[in-house]
């Protein structure tokens, strides 16, 4: 028997339903969501949805296809658009979040997204960047332990308002840890991270975090600081004032705006570093990074608190 | 005989000054390249022969 008749391809496109993703004003439609929507509330959260039933003549933003083997492609059309394959439903619905918040920074013409986790520290968010393993998700956890507010995991829409000045928007990501835990995380922060893991596998704990805890899909807070992580195997914590082309070169290779020409990016992130604060963040160990950013950030009133 | 190099601004490459350095834009291949404080003195020069 050959493959082809052990696992005949399954072809649910002209069967399957349409779902719409996303506030009024930019919706996302998908074909057969159904396929990631139980695995779905692990990666993303406090997205508006609707089943359409089954549409076939809509347009539609991503297309999920079934191989009938357990693997999917989730297909993402338009500017970005490309298709993924993965080896089941769990995986498929990582990506399926990601396409759609590609999607939906796609729609807008005066947002970008940038690769980086965030916290609402003060009066505002610290935007945590840095290249992939630099911290930032534990840096931002750290705060959200620290009874910071947890304001977005890898990703964070960033669009300009009426007076130019950048304002952040939750991309309700659902905040993915790493494991094992770094020994020298703290006892909180284990105990934190056990208390809102929804599922841990091997390789990471997936945490749901409550509306106390974690800004929703949409809400917005104005952006007060950039800092760009610098993990290191060992030494002291250092935080410093970043040079502005180091900060662009550092927001170049992270954003993500598929609809906005290349030239236009560089201004673009220009002025994001010329609007914002930037400082470089050396350390090795994230609850003192999450320390110092608390101390340098936070409101009077939570210094008070806080002693 | 040794042929000589010349060399012509392409237009389509845009120039961002950012502090003393300058990033430039190649749209075909997207490629971004950032100079130096060193190199970016240089940029103006190559322009001013090329152009």
């Amino acid at each position: 028997m050959t493959d082809s008749e052990k696992h005949p391809k399954k072809d649910r496109r002209s069967i399957a339903s349409s779902w719409q993703f996303g506030p009024e004003n930019h919706l996302i439609f998908v074909r057969n969501a159904e396929a990631v929507l139980a695995h779905l509330p692990l990666f993303l959260g406090g997205w508006p949805m609707r089943g359409l039933g089954a549409m076939p003549e809509l347009t539609h933003d991503i297309d999920i296809i079934e191989n009938g083997d357990g693997s999917l492609i989730v297909r993402l059309t338009g500017p970005g658009g490309n298709d993924i394959a993965f080896d089941d439903g769990l995986n498929a619905a990582n990506g399926f979040a990601g396409s759609l918040i590609g999607a939906y920074i796609a729609r807008q013409p005066d947002t970008i997204c940038l690769h980086a986790s965030t916290a609402l520290v003060g009066g505002g968010l610290v935007v945590l960047v840095g290249n992939s393993f630099s911290g930032k998700s534990t840096t931002a956890l750290q705060l959200a332990c620290a009874g910071y507010r947890f304001f977005g995991d890898d990703r964070i829409a960033i669009r300009w308002d009426d007076e130019s000045l950048p304002i952040g928007q939750c991309l309700g990501l659902m905040p993915k840890m790493h494991l094992p835990l770094p020994l020298d995380c703290g006892a909180a922060f284990a105990e934190y991270i056990e208390a809102f893991s929804e599922l841990q596998d091997d390789e990471a704990a997936y945490l749901r975090l409550g509306d106390q805890e974690a800004a929703g899909f949409g809400d917005e807070a104005p952006i007060i600081a950039l800092i760009d992580l610098d993990r290191q195997d060992s030494g002291s914590t250092s935080f410093e004032e970043a040079s502005r082309p180091a900060l662009v070169k550092s927001l170049l290779s992270q954003v993500y705006a598929p609809h906005l020409d290349i030239s236009k990016l560089v201004p673009s992130m220009n002025r994001l570093a010329s609007l914002v604060p930037c400082f470089t963040l050396r350390f090795s160990n994230s609850r003192e990074a999450a320390q110092v950013i608390a101390t340098r950030f936070r409101e009077p009133s939570k210094d008070a608190g806080d002693d | 005989m040794t042929k000589q190099k010349t060399f012509r601004r392409n237009p389509a490459v845009t120039e961002t000054d950012i502090d003393d350095e300058i990033f430039l834009v190649e749209p075909v291949s997207e490629e971004v390249f950032d100079m130096d404080t060193v190199s970016a003195c240089l940029v103006p020069k190559f322009w001013a022969v090329s152009d």
